[in-house]
């Protein structure tokens, strides 16, 4: 687990944080989402070429190499 | 260690087994309709509809061997110590998005509260993830969250996040959860914003994905509760009499590749994260774009990364609520027919098990059924139209006419047949339930057994209506519509007959058109044709009746004979902080008027 920044729970038993903050402080302070940041890659979740192509590109023969260009 | 225990051998045989005896029968059915139309010659058209009934037979096949899978075996929990002291934390998600703020934080207070019963250690922490774009409800979300954060004592255990742009929609919303703060966390319960759970169930999913570290998600089967209305009451009953029986067929076959329903489970956040990064797909909605039902892709995901994927079936104390009409649950299926077809671009995903690309193959097929099915019921009413005239001297100059031999006794087995798909599963799990006692939750063997009756009943009226709904959707995607992301109508889903008329006109014209048409060109057909006509054209009175309230004792469900702990706690804080919130208004009618008015009709229903 890595490192995070949740509230202290001494915070949960301290009434008077409770009294005094309001919705939108609470928000911004205590009941943030804690920082601890995951890495989510993105997957690969589809071919870079559709289907067709893809069994089209399996039925013809390869192309033919091109000329060089004389060097 | 799967619950179903099988081997790597016996998992293949059973699979192969199951997709062979729905080829049999779906072979069976094709043999059947040849023999029948051969009677006057086989034509295109015959080719065509036999088929189509192929076709359409395989899937009925499918869901019926299912069944019968599952009622060959019992839910068993796998092998693990269900009082291990839990050692990883773990996060409840709740997303949100547009819901009444209060019934949904009452849930969080209830499995809250239901998990401080257990007496438990475990460290587990809410989160509300909030993508509400209407700003009045947004606001109503803060105050109610921060009277549930007093309540519940819950500073540093409950957490409220709303994003400026719902970017990826719900699986944006988990993702940008995960990206932020997963790092504080080993498990997230990701749950729907009407999932309740009992905190003992919270805390045996802990423990089991904490017993197998391969175990990188755990889906629960939830059950449906607090459904009012007929027909939410009937989906109430079949989610809770059949489906289970249904999910242990579907656990039997699952192998690693269990399926994941987008809530009401668990994942080990580690995996998630390092799987389940869904990129946008190439190209515009409905096909392109972000992924709609994201869930069976994370499955797919999860499992190709080599972690395991699991249907826990015994595991109870998971909920649900359900639509409480049939426009509701067809505004639903449109979302999920697009999520669905969406698939077709995933399922070639390299490196996918296969099973995760069959369940693709069956999520599609779920939608494109109900057009194989409409289209052989017209391409039957057009058959009498494109076939030649029976030739009664096929043999020329000889004198006494030929009568070719009936062969309607085939048409009526293969109807048989296909009726004995579709009922008998049911049937079979009525019998045993009443074999078990099981049946004694559900109000006796005798109700059980009516109220199965009156399921069969009612779901054979409303299935035309829900075919020609899904056939639209279908339509409406191929044809390039996106459905977008529409709201949950969500409590009291009473339709009067000009709603019910508004939402069905189409399918009154189309029921209309087809019996005429049935009549004028196959008048043959037409009794064949009318269970299916005749609830089209009375849809507007079956979507107003089956959307009032049902005061039967027919379709009881465990949750309404004994509400279930977690139940009632969600319908005591609701009812106290319904009463706050009016004693609030009454005290300051200006300034809470607004925020307050989304509690009335909440506590209109609860109170």
């Amino acid at each position: 687990m890595t490192a995070h920044t949740l509230p202290p729970a001494a915070l949960a038993s301290d009434p008077a944080s409770r009294v005094n903050l309001s919705a939108d402080e609470l928000i911004a302070g205590p009941c943030a989402l804690p920082f601890a940041p995951l890495a989510m890659p993105h997957q690969v979740i589809e071919h870079d070429i559709g289907l067709m192509r893809r069994l089209l590109a399996g039925m013809l023969p390869p192309a033919a190499p091109t000329a060089g260009t004389g060097h | 260690m799967m619950p179903s225990a099988l081997s790597r051998a016996g998992l293949y045989a059973l699979r192969a087994f199951a997709v062979a005896l729905s080829l049999c029968a779906g072979g069976g059915a094709f043999v059947l309709f040849l023999q029948f139309g051969a009677a006057d010659g086989i034509d295109t058209l015959d080719v065509t509809r036999a088929v189509l009934i192929l076709i359409s037979t395989l899937w009925l096949a499918w869901g019926a061997v299912q069944a019968l899978i599952g009622l060959t075996s019992r839910a068993r929990p796998p092998a693990y110590d269900p009082k291990a002291p839990i050692r990883g934390r773990t996060v409840v998600l709740v997303p949100v998005y547009n819901e009444d703020p209060m019934v949904t934080f009452a849930r969080i207070a209830a499995m809250d509260a239901s998990l401080a019963a257990t007496g438990d250690p475990a460290e587990v922490h809410f989160a509300v993830l909030s993508d509400t774009r209407n700003d009045l409800i947004a606001a109503r979300e803060k105050q109610v969250f921060a009277q549930l954060v007093a309540e519940r004592n819950a500073l540093g255990r409950f957490f409220y996040r709303r994003r400026e742009q719902n970017t990826g929609k719900k699986a944006g919303n988990i993702e940008d959860f995960i990206t932020r703060s997963g790092g504080a966390y080993e498990y997230a319960l990701i749950l729907d914003a009407d999932s309740l759970m009992e905190g003992e169930t919270i805390l045996q999913m802990i423990r089991r994905i904490e017993a197998e570290p391969r175990l990188g998600l755990l889906q629960t089967l939830p059950k449906v509760i607090r459904a009012r209305s007929r027909f939410g009451r009937a989906m109430q009953f079949s989610a809770s009499f059949f489906s289970p029986v249904f999910a242990r067929g579907l656990a039997m076959m699952q192998g690693h590749t269990g399926p994941f329903w987008g809530h009401n489970a668990i994942v080990r956040v580690r995996a998630f994260a390092e799987s389940c990064g869904l990129p946008p797909l190439r190209g515009k909605p409905p096909f392109g774009g972000h992924v709609m039902s994201h869930d069976y892709v994370e499955a797919a995901m999860l499992a190709r990364a080599g972690w395991t994927v699991r249907l826990d079936d015994d595991l109870g104390g998971s909920y649900e609520e359900g639509p409480e009409n049939i426009v509701d649950h067809a505004k639903r299926d449109r979302r999920w027919c697009q999520g669905n077809l969406q698939h077709s671009r995933i399922i070639g995903a390299p490196g996918l098990k296969p099973w995760s690309r069959f369940v693709f193959a069956q999520g599609i097929m779920a939608y494109i059924a109900p057009l194989f099915w409409l289209g052989f019921i017209l391409a039957s009413i057009a058959a009498p139209l494109l076939a030649p005239p029976p030739d009664y001297f096929p043999i020329p100059d000889w004198p006494i006419p030929y009568f070719p031999p009936s062969e309607a006794s085939k048409a009526i087995g293969l109807a048989i047949g296909i009726f004995g798909l579709l009922l008998l599963p049911k049937i079979l799990i009525a019998a045993r339930a009443a074999l078990t006692r099981e049946a004694k939750a559900f109000g006796g063997p005798v109700i059980a057994f009516v109220s199965t009756l009156a399921e069969l009943l009612l779901s054979s009226i409303t299935a035309p209506v829900l075919l020609l709904y899904s056939t639209r959707s279908v339509l409406q995607v191929l044809l390039g519509r996106d459905g977008g992301w529409p709201t949950n109508n969500r409590g009291d889903g009473t339709l009067s007959l000009k709603d019910a008329f508004a939402a069905s006109h189409w399918i009154v014209t189309i029921g209309l058109v087809g019996l005429m048409a049935t009549w004028t060109f196959a008048p043959g057909l037409f009794l064949w044709l009318v269970p299916v006509g005749l609830p089209m054209v009375l849809a507007p009175a079956i979507l107003a009746w089956s959307s009032r309230p049902s005061r039967s004792r027919l379709m009881g469900v465990p949750s309404e004979y004994a509400k279930p702990a977690v139940v009632v706690l969600h319908d005591v804080i609701l009812d106290r902080w319904a009463l706050d919130a009016e004693r609030a208004e009454a005290q300051e009618p200006r300034q809470s008027a607004k925020v307050a008015a989304p509690a009335k009709g909440i506590a209109a229903q609860h109170v």
